[in-house]
């Protein structure tokens, strides 16, 4: 214990240590957890900076490789009590005291843990003193223990909040929850203090916080350099094409219109169903505006809207069939039955031997005839229901406001003519024995599937009420359905003739367009229920561009499913604010899931998730590697990468092409300052005009718009 | 030396397991054709699979003492080898270490074991081994060493330390090894039971440390927040309480253990990613009445088993022990089932069917085992059967613990077993940049 020998008398002031405290923990990217995965960009605390020296400091923070033994002991013991308290249902006894909440809960373990105080009876003593209050106890420990000064302040209490950055995410994201605006909540100081705790329980040295890192500067430079010309690659390709483009003005009047999630994902469907001339679609982020929170029975709640928004709206999703909810009761039986006998002492030794037949049978069925396994269970627990068996009740909510959603969708995607169909189409994914599994699911519904959103606002459009308040005619119908992209097909809420056949043209011209492609094996239909398959789709990979604008100006090039497309028109938007809505809204989300792809394509070990083959599922949470490991904090090597070297996803910053006036965008860059930001350092690139005729500009980090050469 | 018709024997033992090799091997190999996809690995973990599923093949049907010994390195070699995989992660490395450390200690047991017993028998024959009569130091000291290196296989405490420090190991691998290869352990004892059983002693040392293991394993499991190291710390439990079953004499009822067990957990493995995503069922406490209902629903569904199973019910051997477990089991069933439909009828029919065929499959594979043993119960026995009984009756009457000011031993209880279980130092990953997937 150093206590003893103070030799400078050092007073911490709170003011300076909250805020060196808030500004280190804004380093930290919060992690979301296995229910709802949602992307957010690992650089998300330096986007102020220039990106290649952000790209350099992330690297020096983030990436951990030190050879100190010190760190490795800390590390070890604090990967081992994030483990333990951070659970969230996989431990059959749960850690005690755990409703104290992390700092009085594992103050009261270390107690009694002798790995850390190696039964000294100083130490012992010193954890019964701490007060408990987690800032009082940084300040006691930064006072007589580690003594740091004013100056060393950011550095050292960066350095030991962030030694694990996927655990120190998961706090953040924890503390993001509670208090989304600030990261000065009890969680961050407890774990902040916890972490102080341990260290000097160990005998941490102050240098071991301290000791600058000796990264190797321009480990990037010429691996920035080639990223730079690919993309300068890429923007050239897509500039030319869309200028070439030729836009088709007068279109046939259309039979159906399809509005889709601007997902990457939506790009190549929208252009397998527009092959049908009398076929419209358009794109908005896939919550459809309408931010929900899902209730059903015997499962929690889910807010079905984008992270940066709180669900205004809930709504109850119930099942129409009776025999479903004796199926899931059976299942509920069969699984509690199990559960008990499984999770016990005792019993685990005859279940085992008595359950080994039906694991083998099932083992067998899987590998051989997945389908016919799914179809096995299905017949036991219920198959996954059609979407035409569900019933939606929204909470009620005035004429004015439903026509205010309804009217707030028309405008932002500029729709003006009404085909007598217009459909919704929400997306989400299937998967087996796929941790990421909520990954593949829409981001803009906080990483649920969106068709539940789709079918809520297609029934509020539906109302007689709102379409007079809004102008459809009353021949307009509005449908809704989901895209399930692993499959790739769609499946519809209502039953219709006459979308049915343009449904199924769209989803075989798709299918084969992707088998000629690439030669898998496969079929997506097996591929979804498959539970060896480790490569089900490949989500968002390569993404690369954000186009926001008409439809027409896009339709005549192939996107290859790179692009996130939001439907815009300007002339509908005399005062802009749908494209500022759009702009600090879908715009930052598809920044973030660009910059989330980019990091974990760059560099694996720092930002991604490793390989699946040797991940191991911790706390219903996250992912740790092998034994025990940080929280790995992004996405899979499988979900990047078509082999161990070679990337599918193409390291791209987000390209964005908007068709709007220049002077409009410029004065909402203006305005926000986080995407004035990523404008000025170059996190995304911005290119715009305001119409067909004009020559596309470049907005360059000056903020002054430029025609590229 | 003998020639080559005596090298192998195939013995209904060697056939069984056998086919529980090529049947998981088989599995796993056609999981890993899509799990490995894209895997810089995946040629040479064919590669190894193959070999391994030869030595295995070759371990369970040689007739030779020195075969016996070669493929018995070969497998543990190429095991630790598929526990690597990744050549440039230091704690996969790290993890192979500890195995190949183990399995030599391992097979330096079994070398002196098979020293002592070659040395008095005068053969090298296993058939003919276990049929020559032996002097009673060979019995003893040849028994010990053997078990001990069937302990050293099957990851029983203390030697647990390199099986919950392996789960760096791909999990097709993990999956292969839990269904696989720490039964080599319980193989060994049944193989060599004619030898082993003669001596009281020795089979009171594998009851123990059978017992041992069971409970310290069930402890780590109920407390483990991560999958694969909770299914790592059930596979010591389950290794445990087969070797109870050997130290019993039940070799019959061992190797049915092995079997099904194998089968269960290798799923268990292969489908653990999907375990993000499962909630899980809590125990609750029952009421008195569906507990002495469930008592007595438990009690006709461990007749169904012993009918199916042919057991004697009323003999004071180890077949008692067997079925009280059997009877906690079906019993606990009762329960949960009661606690969730409340209909008598039901859950009495459910749990006699699932006793008979419980009964039914085990008794299956019970007629490939060679030796049917059963010792006299004695108070050590007895102790440990009431250990089963409380331990499982604590569980379930958790809550009241608490009011029996029991609660404040349990967070010194819980350190201590969060510590025990924790995976060696060296195979943790102490920080991102130590991680590496090639």
């Amino acid at each position: 214990m150093e206590t003893t020998h103070i030799t400078k008398h050092i007073k911490i002031d709170v003011d300076t240590l909250s805020k060196a405290h808030s500004r280190c923990w804004s380093l930290v990217p919060p992690l979301w957890p296995f229910k709802s995965m949602v992307a957010v960009n690992p650089l998300m605390g330096f986007t102020s900076k220039p990106f290649g020296i952000a790209l350099q400091q992330g690297h020096d923070l983030f990436s951990r490789t030190s050879a100190s033994n010190d760190v490795k002991r800390l590390n070890l013991q604090t990967i081992k009590w994030c483990q333990a308290f951070f659970d969230e249902g996989q431990a059959s006894l749960k850690i005690p005291n755990k409703d104290l909440g992390l700092y009085k809960c594992l103050k009261r373990l270390f107690l009694v843990d002798s790995t850390l105080h190696l039964n000294n009876k100083d130490k012992v003593k010193w954890i019964k003193t701490l007060p408990d209050c987690p800032k009082l106890c940084i300040i006691d420990i930064l006072e007589t223990v580690y003594q740091v000064e004013d100056k060393d302040l950011d550095r050292f209490l960066t350095e030991a909040v962030v030694g694990l950055p996927g655990w120190a995410g998961h706090v953040r994201y924890r503390s993001w929850k509670a208090t989304p605006d600030s990261n000065d909540d009890e969680l961050t100081w407890s774990f902040t203090a916890i972490k102080l705790i341990l260290a000097i329980l160990l005998d941490i040295p102050l240098g071991t916080f301290l000791s600058q890192k000796k990264n190797q500067l321009n480990l990037f430079e010429s691996h920035f350099h080639q990223i730079q010309l690919n993309e300068k690659k890429y923007q050239n390709t897509i500039l030319r094409a869309l200028e070439k483009a030729e836009e088709t003005i007068e279109q046939p009047p259309s039979n159906a219109q399809f509005i889709f999630c601007i997902d990457t994902r939506s790009e190549p469907m929208r252009r397998a169903l527009e092959l049908n001339p009398h076929t419209e679609t358009y794109g908005m982020a896939g919550f459809f505006g309408v931010p929900v929170k899902l209730t059903m029975p015997s499962k929690n709640e889910q807010d079905h809207c984008p992270i940066i928004l709180n669900p205004s709206l809930t709504a109850e999703k119930r099942i129409k069939d009776q025999n479903y909810a004796r199926q899931k009761k059976r299942e509920a039986f069969l699984k509690t039955l199990y559960h008990n006998v499984k999770y016990n002492f005792s019993t685990p030794f005859s279940a085992a031997e008595s359950l080994g037949f039906l694991s083998g049978l099932t083992i067998l069925l899987k590998n051989v005839f997945p389908s016919f396994s799914q179809k096995i269970r299905d017949s036991i627990f219920g198959a996954k229901k059609s979407l035409q068996d569900y019933k939606y009740v929204l909470q009620d909510i005035s004429l004015e406001e439903k026509i205010s959603l309804g009217q707030a969708v028309l405008k932002t995607i500029g729709i003006q003519r009404f085909a007598p169909k217009i459909v919704f189409i929400g997306h989400g994914s299937t998967t087996e024995n796929n941790a990421y599994a909520t990954s593949l699911h829409c981001g803009a519904c906080g990483g649920n599937t969106g068709g539940d959103n789709a079918h809520i606002i297609a029934e509020i459009m539906n109302d007689t009420e709102v379409k007079k308040g809004l102008s459809i005619p009353s021949t307009t119908t509005f449908y809704s359905g989901e895209y399930d992209t692993t499959s790739q097909k769609i499946e519809l809420h209502q039953h219709s003739n006459s979308l049915l056949p343009l449904i199924q043209d769209a989803e075989r011209s798709l299918i084969s367009q992707k088998m000629d492609h690439q030669k898998t094996s496969l079929s997506p239909k097996t591929k979804s229920v498959s539970w060896s398959e480790i490569r089900p789709e490949w989500g968002l990979s390569k993404n690369a561009l954000f186009i926001i604008g008409n439809r027409s100006i896009s339709k005549k090039i192939d996107l290859e499913g790179r692009a996130f497309l939001h439907s815009y028109d300007a002339s509908q938007d005399m005062d802009g604010a749908f494209l500022e809505a759009i702009m600090t809204g879908p715009l930052l989300v598809g920044h973030w899931i660009n910059a989330q792809y980019f990091f974990s394509t760059l560099n694996q070990k720092t930002y991604g998730g490793g390989s699946k083959v040797t991940n191991n599922v911790t706390g219903k949470i996250g992912i740790i590697q092998g034994n025990a490991s940080d929280l790995m904090p992004g996405l899979s090597l499988q979900s990047l990468y078509k082999t161990d070297k070679a990337p599918h996803h193409a390291l791209l910053r987000l390209t964005v092409f908007i068709e709007a006036p220049l002077e409009k965008i410029v004065d909402i860059i203006k305005t926000h300052e986080s995407l004035r930001e990523l404008v000025t350092n170059e996190w995304i690139f911005l290119y715009a005009r305001a119409m067909k005729e004009d020559p596309i500009k470049k907005l360059n980090p000056n903020l002054l718009w430029k025609i590229e050469a | 030396m003998m020639d080559l018709k005596n090298m192998f024997a195939l013995t209904p033992l060697s056939l069984l397991m056998g086919a529980l090799v090529l049947f998981v091997v088989i599995n796993v190999g056609i999981f890993a054709t899509n799990h490995l996809h894209g895997d810089a690995q995946k040629k040479p973990f064919f590669i190894r699979l193959s070999l391994i599923t030869a030595a295995l093949l070759g371990l369970v049907s040689t007739n030779h003492l020195l075969w016996f010994l070669f493929f018995w390195a070969v497998t543990n070699l190429i095991l630790s080898q598929l526990i690597q995989h990744k050549k440039s992660w230091p704690a996969a490395k790290a993890s192979a270490h500890a195995a190949i450390s183990n399995f030599g200690l391992g097979f330096l047991f079994l070398v002196l074991s098979f020293l002592i017993f070659m040395g008095d028998a005068k053969t090298a024959s296993i058939q003919n081994l276990l049929t020559t009569p032996l002097t009673k130091p060979t019995h003893l000291y040849g028994g010990f060493f053997l078990i001990l290196a069937a302990l050293t296989q099957a990851g029983i405490w203390p030697f647990d330390g390199w099986l919950k420090s392996s789960l760096n190991a791909p999990t097709v691998v993990s999956s292969l090894m839990h269904a696989g290869i720490v039964n080599g352990g319980g193989f060994l004892v049944i193989l060599f039971s004619p030898l082993i059983s003669q001596e009281p002693h020795l089979m009171t040392i594998l009851f123990i440390m059978g017992a041992l293991s069971s409970f310290f394993g069930t402890f780590w499991k109920l407390i483990q927040t991560d999958v694969k190291r909770m299914l790592a710390a059930s596979t010591i439990a389950q290794m445990g309480f087969m070797m109870v079953q050997c130290g019993l004499g039940l070799f019959p009822a061992a190797l049915a253990h092995i079997f099904w067990h194998g089968l269960f957990k290798s799923h268990l493995f292969l489908s653990s990613s999907s375990i993000a995503h499962q909630e899980k069922m809590r125990l609750a406490e029952p009421t008195a009445p569906h507990f002495l209902i469930g008592l007595g629903i438990g009690a006709i569904g461990t007749y169904c088993y012993a009918f199916a199973t042919k057991l004697d019910v009323l003999k004071n051997n180890g077949t008692v022990f067997l079925l009280a477990m059997v009877f906690i089991f079906l019993s606990q069933l009762a329960i949960s089932s009661l606690a969730k439909i409340n209909q008598f009828l039901v859950s009495a029919l459910l749990v006699s069917v699932s006793g008979y065929f419980y009964g039914f499959m085990v008794h299956i594979i019970e007629q490939f085992s060679p030796l049917y043993h059963p010792q006299k119960l004695t108070y050590i026995h007895y102790f440990v059967l009431t250990l089963y009984i409380f331990s499982w009756l604590m569980m379930l009457y958790r809550t009241k613990l608490q009011i029996l000011g029991l609660s404040s031993l349990w967070p010194r209880l819980y350190v201590i077993l969060l510590n025990q279980s924790q995976p060696l130092n060296k195979t943790v990953t102490h920080q991102n940049g130590d991680y590496s997937h090639h």
